[in-house]
């Protein structure tokens, strides 16, 4: 049973139509990522699902509850929220701040000290911090602390509407290592909305491209980098879909198994991207690469040819 | 004889009779100042939830305020007769702007991102008030206090004269027998009284303030 599932959802604003006839099953354990042109309707589609919103037509099951019928109260605690403003409330420290969902419910049994710890430190915080104010923090830090407080209750699906739009581009990246290992660590079911295209294809496990309140393309990373949909969306991708496939594909993913002796090559990691495989070719280091795993263990061989031959099995 | 000997000397004579007056402005003023900040709270929060009552409640405390002190204390006088009970409806009528109009600016003037993600997070509307935006709002609600208090205290000395009571009394009798020295003595004690409340709620009202920034 999908987690969340939207059923012709039509939503409009003054006469405007911002979502139509949108039906959508996200999958438990998915990191969805909702991508498309300002306007189109990713913010509306996020607040949907924790009934901020609610559509003009169409029903929204969340664990096949139909939610106009539930108690939004309960659904929105067992919801992570996390916008791109963060929302922390300044008057309340870090420690308040990550406790503030589970000291909602009506037994107000606030987190123990060791579960608040480990969130914090889960996001990459120190305990220092747990005594500061919001104010005291830089805009990453605070960014990471609005992921804490929405993992605090430990929800089932975090809904994210550009977390990580207003930090600078070397936070951002750090970010978004993270939010991939504690999803890979939790398998939480996220849906997370963005304008970025890069940062779509590096943390979705699964990709929604929406255009003009309907879906356009819904796929996984490999879909939309090699083959996507329609004129729309090849236009809408540019070619930044390639560069993140180049900037996020682990070399590990695409090269070769070993058909013969290759131990002449140089060697590169299975976790460096495929850009700086790429690199090491052009620069005429070689014509191929070995590819290695952590234990050193040779598992592959990597050249200009496994991109386009992935490309080929992809189509296929 | 010096006009500072003088008040000295009176203040020294018949200091019981300054300190019951003293007493009975304390009274007085906290009695209104209560009154003011429970209504006037309730009415901010009130105000924030329904624009339109808010538009009209600002309206009429806005008209009330600027109806001259005197006038107001000698209407009342009319209706609820001489005495404590008019002299509270008259400082509360006055002390109501400033706490209203602090509170509802206080609360309407959160970041609607924080409130936004504060319902996203399952907080309900009571939950939203006492544990989000009250406390957000409530340096701007103190400042409005800290005016408001300020203000009683000084027009308490006008409530003597519909026969309230109060350091007003000395600044009376001062002026219907001649006698500068008891108008002056009376006046002083009023602002001694204001200004020492005042530096008092002002370390409290940097204290409430000093917690956070927005942002």
């Amino acid at each position: 049973m999908p987690i969340i599932e939207l059923k012709n959802i039509t939503k409009s604003y003054k006469g405007k139509l911002v979502l139509d006839e949108i039906s959508l099953s996200l999958e438990r354990g998915e990191f969805y990522t909702l991508i498309g042109s300002s306007g189109a309707g990713k913010t509306t589609l996020l607040r949907l699902i924790n009934g901020l919103e609610k559509p003009d037509s169409g029903s929204i099951y969340v664990d096949g509850k139909d939610i106009a019928e539930s108690d939004l109260i309960c659904l929105r605690r067992n919801i992570g929220y996390v916008i791109q403003s963060i929302g922390l409330f300044p008057h309340m420290t870090i420690y308040d701040n990550i406790n503030y969902v589970p000291s909602l419910s009506k037994d107000g049994k606030a987190l123990r000290r060791e579960r608040v710890n480990e969130l914090i430190k889960l996001v990459g915080l120190q305990e220092s911090d747990l005594l500061k104010y919001p104010s005291q923090l830089s805009g990453g830090q605070k960014q990471r602390v609005g992921v804490a407080r929405a993992l605090a209750a430990s929800p089932d699906v975090i809904l994210m509407d550009e977390p990580f739009g207003a930090v600078d581009d070397i936070t951002r990246h750090h970010l978004q290592d993270e939010i991939l290992s504690i999803h890979a660590m939790l398998g939480t079911t996220i849906l997370f909305v963005t304008h970025d295209i890069e940062e779509a294809i590096k943390l979705g496990t699964r990709i929604i491209i929406l255009n003009e309140g309907k879906i356009a393309q819904l796929g996984s990373r490999h879909d939309i980098i090699f083959a996507p949909k329609n004129d729309f969306v090849q236009e809408f991708l540019g070619n930044k879909n390639y560069v993140a496939y180049l900037t996020t594909t682990k070399i590990g993913d695409v090269c070769d198994p070993i058909k013969e002796d290759i131990s002449c090559y140089p060697v590169i990691s299975s976790k460096e991207p495929i850009i700086e495989g790429l690199r090491r070719i052009m620069n005429g280091e070689a014509e191929a690469l070995a590819v290695c795993n952590s234990e050193s263990q040779i598992i592959g061989r990597y050249d200009l040819g496994c991109d386009k031959r992935l490309r080929a099995n992809c189509i296929k | 004889m010096g006009i500072i000997a003088e008040i000295i000397k009176l203040f020294i004579e018949r200091t019981s009779f300054f300190m019951d007056l003293l007493v009975q402005h304390i009274i007085l003023s906290g009695i209104s100042i209560a009154i003011i900040t429970v209504i006037g709270i309730s009415l901010g929060i009130l105000m924030s939830e329904n624009k339109p009552l808010a538009a009209t409640l600002l309206m009429l405390t806005n008209f009330l305020y600027t109806i001259p002190s005197i006038a107001l204390f000698g209407f009342l006088v009319a209706i609820t007769g001489i005495g404590a009970k008019s002299a509270i409806i008259a400082l509360v009528i006055y002390g109501l702007l400033p706490i209203i109009r602090n509170t509802y600016v206080g609360l309407t003037e959160i970041d609607p991102q924080i409130i936004d993600a504060a319902l996203g997070m399952g907080s309900t509307e009571f939950q939203l008030m006492s544990k989000v935006k009250f406390p957000m709002a409530l340096p701007i609600i103190f400042a409005g206090f800290r005016n408001m208090v300020v203000m009683t205290i000084a027009l308490a000395g006008i409530a003597s004269f519909i026969g309230a009571g109060g350091l007003g009394v000395a600044i009376w009798r001062g002026i219907t027998t001649n006698y500068p020295a008891m108008t002056i003595t009376g006046s002083l004690l009023v602002a001694l009284l204001a200004i020492v409340i005042d530096i008092i709620l002002g370390v409290i009202e940097k204290r409430i303030g000093g917690i956070y920034h927005e942002g």
